[in-house]
């Protein structure tokens, strides 16, 4: 008898943490590492917080806290409304919400992560909701906690819940249980994403074009020919730009048909529809090494560069 | 040996109970906060379970089935409770909400519960801080009450614990000890647990 009440003792005090691994995962993961969200948030008929910033934007800042650092993206679609009460029809969306289809959210209860599966396939989730207790006093802010909640930082807690984290005990993490001055995952919430959907982060922009090496020569006739690539973002691409040797020399469009791009990056929206195409009218060039650039930037301000250098041998 | 197989399992159900812990976002409650605004606080037996679909598809509850074994606060006369638990599968469909956790078959445990008159996402107040369980002691007839999450309750403190208006759960209520300290080396009994919350309720 006493051997069992120290068994239990050392289990349920203090003992029994240290034994715990670090992050924890709540049993459910996405098929592939990406997914997106609608979000249409609206608060008592504002779009912006007290602070000025849009609720959308703000929940988007809290995707991208895990995009920029984890091998997942959520891709936000903002100000496209999902009904949380239509039947489920596998589109993830969140919202501030008066009660969830006629369920009261409760005293306390700020927002929770609905997270639907099949049964035939139970670690899988097929569509996740969150929702925002529209009852709640809400803003947008960094730094000490105040009255009002800070949405953003419980927008990150609760896509973790999403990604397919749960609370964490023990490390310092996003994902512990307690609203803090954290506003940001933390490394123990980065390795259990990592876990999840691997450690590879994937570049916002990719750009692939035809290799100029061969324009190589060793005359002196104008370069004229024209090439074509491929370029593709996270996110929507604002500018595509070509340089020859730093001096900018055009924009491109994109927007030619790629479906092969598609089969080896599922994850971006825009890659069944990433080509390119230019002509170089470079002109007569001096005998030297020359550098072809093209400058991407998509909607967040994310750059990639993609540089060929070439030799023109007198 | 005994003793070896019965820590095991005990270990076993812990950690089960640790990878099972999520998280929505609630707000902390104090011990004192759940006794006065709990409609019926009671420690009951999970006796049914049900599970119901909404027409549409979108909505999975699961009714759950207690049987009052001693009703601390609430309408004289309860003999049973059915409460309504978002989440539960149906139809070869699940739906999970972040950290609930609905009350499994056979379970016992002292519940604080919000209104049970109300369609809620989880009745229980504060979800997990309104949610005990009684484990009891075969070998000693005694019954110990632990946080849903497995850990001992060793006292609780009968000042009101006051905390900022934005703090959020951690998961147990605030004033309740998890914690061996001195003249407390040994968890609370499921009596003193109740006797504490009348107390509160008075």
């Amino acid at each position: 008898m006493k051997g069992w009440i120290v068994g239990l003792q050392l289990l349920i005090s203090g003992f029994a943490p240290g034994l715990l691994m670090a992050y924890q995962l709540n049993g459910l993961s996405w098929p592939q590492p990406y997914t997106d969200i609608n979000v249409d948030f609206s608060l008592d008929g504002q779009r912006r917080s007290d602070s000025g910033i849009r609720w959308n934007d703000a929940f988007e800042q809290a995707a991208d806290q895990w995009n920029t650092q984890t091998a997942f993206d959520l891709t936000v679609n903002k100000n496209v409304y999902s009904d949380p009460c239509e039947e489920a029809d596998t589109r993830n969306g969140s919202a501030y919400t008066e009660d969830e289809c006629g369920t009261a959210f409760g005293e306390g209860v700020l927002a929770v992560t609905y997270s639907y599966y099949y049964t035939n396939n139970p670690d899988e989730v097929v569509e996740a909701d969150i929702l925002f207790n529209a009852a709640e006093e809400w803003d947008v802010y960094d730094g000490p906690l105040r009255t009002e909640i800070d949405f953003r930082r419980v927008a990150v807690h609760e896509i973790g819940h999403l990604l397919g984290l749960g609370h964490e005990q023990v490390e310092v993490a996003i994902m512990a249980p307690k609203v803090s001055s954290l506003t940001v995952p933390q490394a123990d919430d980065l390795e259990g994403v990592a876990a999840l959907y691997g450690s590879e982060v994937p570049a916002p922009i990719i750009i692939q074009f035809d290799d100029l090496n061969r324009i190589q020569s060793t005359d002196f006739q104008p370069i004229i020919q024209t090439y074509s690539g491929w370029a593709i973002s996270l996110h929507g691409l604002r500018s595509l730009k070509v340089y020859l040797d730093g001096d900018f020399r055009g924009d491109l469009v994109q927007g030619g048909p790629t479906p092969e791009v598609c089969s080896q990056y599922p994850a971006y929206p825009d890659c069944a529809a990433g080509g390119f195409t230019f002509v170089s009218q470079f002109g007569v060039l001096a005998p030297g090494t020359h550098r072809v650039r093209i400058d991407a930037e998509d909607t967040r301000g994310n750059t990639q560069s993609k540089q060929i250098v070439f030799s023109i041998v007198q | 040996m005994r003793r070896m197989r019965l820590s095991q399992i005990l270990l076993a159900g812990f950690l089960l109970f640790a990878a099972m812990a999520q998280a929505a976002s609630i707000r902390s409650f104090s011990v004192h906060e759940l006794s006065q605004n709990a409609e019926t606080i009671f420690e009951g037996r999970v006796i049914g379970h049900s599970v119901e679909g909404s027409p549409d598809g979108r909505m999975i509850r699961t009714r759950v089935t207690f049987e009052v074994v001693d009703l601390i606060k609430g309408e004289p006369g309860i003999r049973t409770l059915r409460l309504s638990f978002a989440g539960g599968e149906i139809g070869g469909r699940g739906l999970i909400v972040s950290d609930q956790l609905i009350p499994a078959p056979g379970e016992q445990g002292i519940y604080f519960i919000e209104d049970a008159s109300r369609q809620l996402i989880n009745p229980i107040l504060g979800w997990d801080q309104g949610h005990f369980l009684v484990l009891r002691d075969k070998l000693n007839r005694q019954a110990l009450v632990t946080t849903r999450r497995g850990e001992a309750v060793y006292g609780i403190e009968q000042r009101e614990q006051i905390s900022a208006p934005q703090a959020l759960s951690e998961g147990v209520a605030r004033g309740i000890v998890t914690t061996p300290f001195p003249g407390a080396k040994a968890p609370v009994s499921a009596t003193g647990f109740k006797q504490a919350i009348r107390g509160m309720i008075r």
